[in-house]
């Protein structure tokens, strides 16, 4: 068979054999509504009871501080509009940054339709915030920040432990989020302060459609669904049981040896580095402070979708910083946001690693990338 | 009583002594729309009649996408029997009514001459018993809000109300076939369908460039090729030569602005040796006089030069936003306008010549080896085979 490397994890993984091991009875036998009286409900229920104490045993909050969602879009926009909603009163200022996802800065958008103000900040060319640049944004109206754990595109980890500790101390009662989606499994989770955390299924090898909100004990949110009124109201829906118990399952996968999956995520980012380091003009866009899974590169003179491409003949999957579509190319915002040239912006590819890519799969992906350099490069007519 | 299906073509009515393969063709084509069996469908002279199982109003709109049906009826099918006539009318009228119609008339066709009354006496007879029945409603034979037709032939007679409008033009496959070469862009689909809608049966060819344009680009096309495969009955195929060394050398050997003259020039060589092999007697280009700035009448003569096949270009007269409109009516215009490119940036120029020299065109092709290239091209021709309802991959030729 054709040898294929998959290197776009930040975008979705594979599930997990262990994973749907673990759900397939929660279709076949155990598909109980978890809200009927019958032993089927009672079976389901219990999964979904023992879920949740795993993920919040592993994210060290609270079993009742897990509520579960259908991955990181829901859980950003209920955080940040159900949070925004049930402060209205208190004020009408939100702190977020250039480089969220789009989840959050649509979200951000919708509020300001309704009357939020909201501040975008400026992020340094690694793609970091200080603590003390949000703390500077605060006003008396604040009543929400919301700040990245790891950005998906450069893998930049932002400090939000110590961002949530001095938004605290100038004013306890400004709610702060996390989007965690790219963070856990690839970086050590630590939610003190952090009112709010999202967390997505599919990138760390659970079905896609799967995901949860940690909403801590106090902390108010207008629910985006009204209905039967599960996860103590805050998002009705007959749960997703089989996802939940994957998203268990998985988040245990990536949590319970992450010492030792980030040692071996480190050795793969290096032998990747010093490879992509022997290409001529290879620019690492990525910064020291990053999560070892994700890796963003440069290869100025060749256009980022033909390098993909090139890659992609010899089985190798990354994913582009610009889609150049016709003329006008549409550059990601995150790397507009940390001032790359466009240059740089569009000839950039990110990489980004999970626990099944082997140093094998580096070496060939390395090896792939110098023979498509090495036709591209000589041969792209971009040198007009 | 029973529902039958009407359909009308005329254009193909008129067609003399071709007219019995048109007719043949059109009854297969819509046998192939509709997938009834030969039993539930009946030739008449000039008329078609489905006699479907199924629901007929869902069967009338498979009828709007089979060229050569001028339009088509559902209509209540009757005995020989004045009283049973008037019953059908009634009944029609009545759901007229129900529609907000205030005046009818009938209109009687009797090409069974043994019915003992002529046109004139069913009409009267017919709408009497309507007035009767429907007291609210009036006669005009001039502007009526409803007309009730009503078709007394051998087989029975036929009454309906409503000409549901088909596509016109003549049934696929009585006009040859044509090699068309498809892009992702709005004008080719949209070619494509003029010229099936003359009866051509169109398959197509896509030009891929890998890794200049990634996958989703050739499943663009693909997806258009599904939408016109709905307007020719059977399967289209679609014809994949890999392009990238012809771009990769043409700019290697050619100022920039003459790039894309010297791509149309070897898609026409590699479209022609398909079109030989495959059996296509022309082919067919989305062009239209003008459009961008490369689809002048020299550049069209000078792509012309290459290939001693006919090239039709059913745009050529059309404005921009003439072929956007048809483009939405046939249902390619979403398709084409996602971002994926045919064609990568890299080897859109951006200031095309518009006056291409032949002499000067050749003397650069000298420094390539065509026919090698050419060959190349073809000994690496991927084949699907597309559907409405499925796309797959052709392993060893369709037809030589």
């Amino acid at each position: 068979m054709r040898r294929e490397v998959y290197l776009d994890n930040n975008a979705t993984t594979p599930v997990a054999p262990e994973v749907v091991e673990a759900m397939a009875p929660y279709w076949r036998e155990h598909f109980g509504n978890p809200s009927s009286l019958h032993r089927k409900g009672v079976e389901a229920e219990r999964a979904v009871r023992v879920s949740r104490a795993t993920i919040a045993r592993l994210l060290g909050v609270k079993e009742s501080e897990v509520i579960f969602t259908s991955g990181g879009t829901e859980g950003d926009n209920l955080a940040i509009k159900g949070a925004a909603r049930a402060l209205r009163r208190r004020g009408n200022h939100i702190v977020t940054t250039k480089i969220e996802h789009p989840a959050v800065l649509e979200s951000c958008r919708d509020l300001e339709a309704e009357g939020f103000r909201v501040t975008y900040l400026d992020v340094s060319p690694e793609g970091w915030v200080t603590p003390e640049a949000v703390e500077a944004a605060l006003t008396p109206e604040t009543i929400l920040v919301s700040v990245m754990h790891v950005n998906n595109e450069l893998g930049t980890i932002l400090p939000i432990a110590e961002i949530a500790e001095r938004v605290k101390r100038r004013n306890p009662e400004i709610v702060v989020h996390s989007d965690g989606v790219q963070a856990v499994g690839k970086t050590r989770v630590d939610l003190r302060g952090v009112d709010l955390y999202t967390i997505s299924g599919h990138k760390i090898h659970a079905p896609k459609g799967t995901g949860a909100l940690i909403v801590r004990e106090g902390i108010r949110l207008v629910p985006l669904f009204s209905g039967g009124g599960q996860e103590r109201g805050l998002r009705s829906g007959t749960e997703n049981v089989a996802g939940i118990v994957g998203l268990a399952r998985a988040l245990e996968l990536m949590c319970e040896n992450l010492e030792e999956n980030l040692v071996r995520f480190r050795t793969l980012r290096e032998r990747f580095l010093e490879g992509v380091r022997r290409l001529p003009g290879a620019r690492i866009n990525s910064p020291e402070r990053s999560v070892p899974t994700t890796v963003n590169v440069s290869f100025p003179g060749v256009p980022a979708e033909v390098l993909l491409h090139a890659l992609e003949e010899e089985g190798v999957f990354a994913s582009t910083g610009a889609a150049c579509a016709s003329r006008k190319r549409r550059r990601s915002h995150v790397l507009e946001a940390v001032r790359l040239p466009p240059e740089i912006i569009d000839s950039s590819l990110r990489f980004s690693f999970s626990r099944y890519t082997t140093v094998d799969d580096i070496e060939w992906a390395v090896r792939a990338l110098h023979r498509a350099w090495e036709r591209l490069a000589v041969r792209s007519p971009a040198r007009r | 009583m029973t529902h039958a299906i009407l359909i009308r073509y005329d254009e193909i009515g008129i067609k003399g002594k071709n007219r019995p393969e048109f007719v043949r063709r059109l009854v297969e084509n819509i046998r192939r729309a509709t997938g009834l069996s030969k039993e539930e469908v009946q030739v008449e002279w000039g008329r078609i009649y489905l006699h479907p199982s199924g629901d007929p109003q869902k069967l009338c709109d498979r009828l709007a996408a089979v060229f050569g049906v001028k339009s088509c009826s559902v209509a209540l099918v009757v005995p020989h029997e004045l009283e049973r006539i008037c019953e059908a009318a009634v009944e029609l009228a009545r759901r007229a009514v129900a529609r907000g119609a205030r005046t009818f008339k009938i209109e009687a066709r009797r090409s069974f001459k043994a019915f003992p009354m002529t046109s004139m006496e069913i009409n009267r007879a017919v709408g009497r018993a309507v007035l009767h029945a429907l007291p609210e409603l009036r006669v005009d034979v001039h502007a009526p809000d409803v007309t009730i037709e009503v078709e007394v032939r051998s087989e029975g007679v036929f009454l309906c109300t409503e000409r549901i409008a088909g596509p016109g033009g003549l049934p696929v496959g009585v006009a040859g076939r044509a090699l068309l070469l498809l892009s992702g862009g709005i004008d080719s689909p949209v070619a494509g369908w003029m010229l099936m809608k003359r009866g051509v049966a169109v398959d197509a060819v896509y030009f891929h460039s890998p890794p200049y344009v990634g996958e989703k680009a050739k499943e663009k096309v693909l997806e258009l090729g599904r939408i016109l495969a709905r307007w020719r009955a059977d399967a289209l195929t679609l014809y994949v030569p890999p392009f990238t060394e012809i771009q990769v050398e043409v700019s290697r050997v050619a100022p920039p602005p003459l790039w894309t003259i010297l791509f149309r020039r070897f898609m026409h060589r590699v479209a022609e040796r398909i079109a030989e092999q495959y059996g296509y007697g022309a082919l067919a280009t989305g062009e239209s006089l003008g459009q961008v700035a490369s689809q002048t009448m020299e550049n069209l003569a000078c792509v012309d030069a290459v290939t001693r096949r006919l090239v039709l270009r059913p745009l050529i007269g059309l404005d921009k936003a003439e072929i956007v409109r048809l483009a939405r009516a046939i249902g390619t215009y979403e398709v084409s306008i996602l971002p994926y490119e045919d064609c990568c940036v890299l080897f859109a120029p951006r200031h095309p010549e518009t006056h291409a020299r032949r002499e000067r065109v050749e003397a650069l092709e000298a420094r390539l080896d065509v026919p090698r290239l050419v060959e190349s091209a073809l000994e690496r021709l991927e084949i699907f085979s597309v559907t409405e309802r499925d796309v797959s991959a052709v392993v060893a030729s369709p037809s030589t």
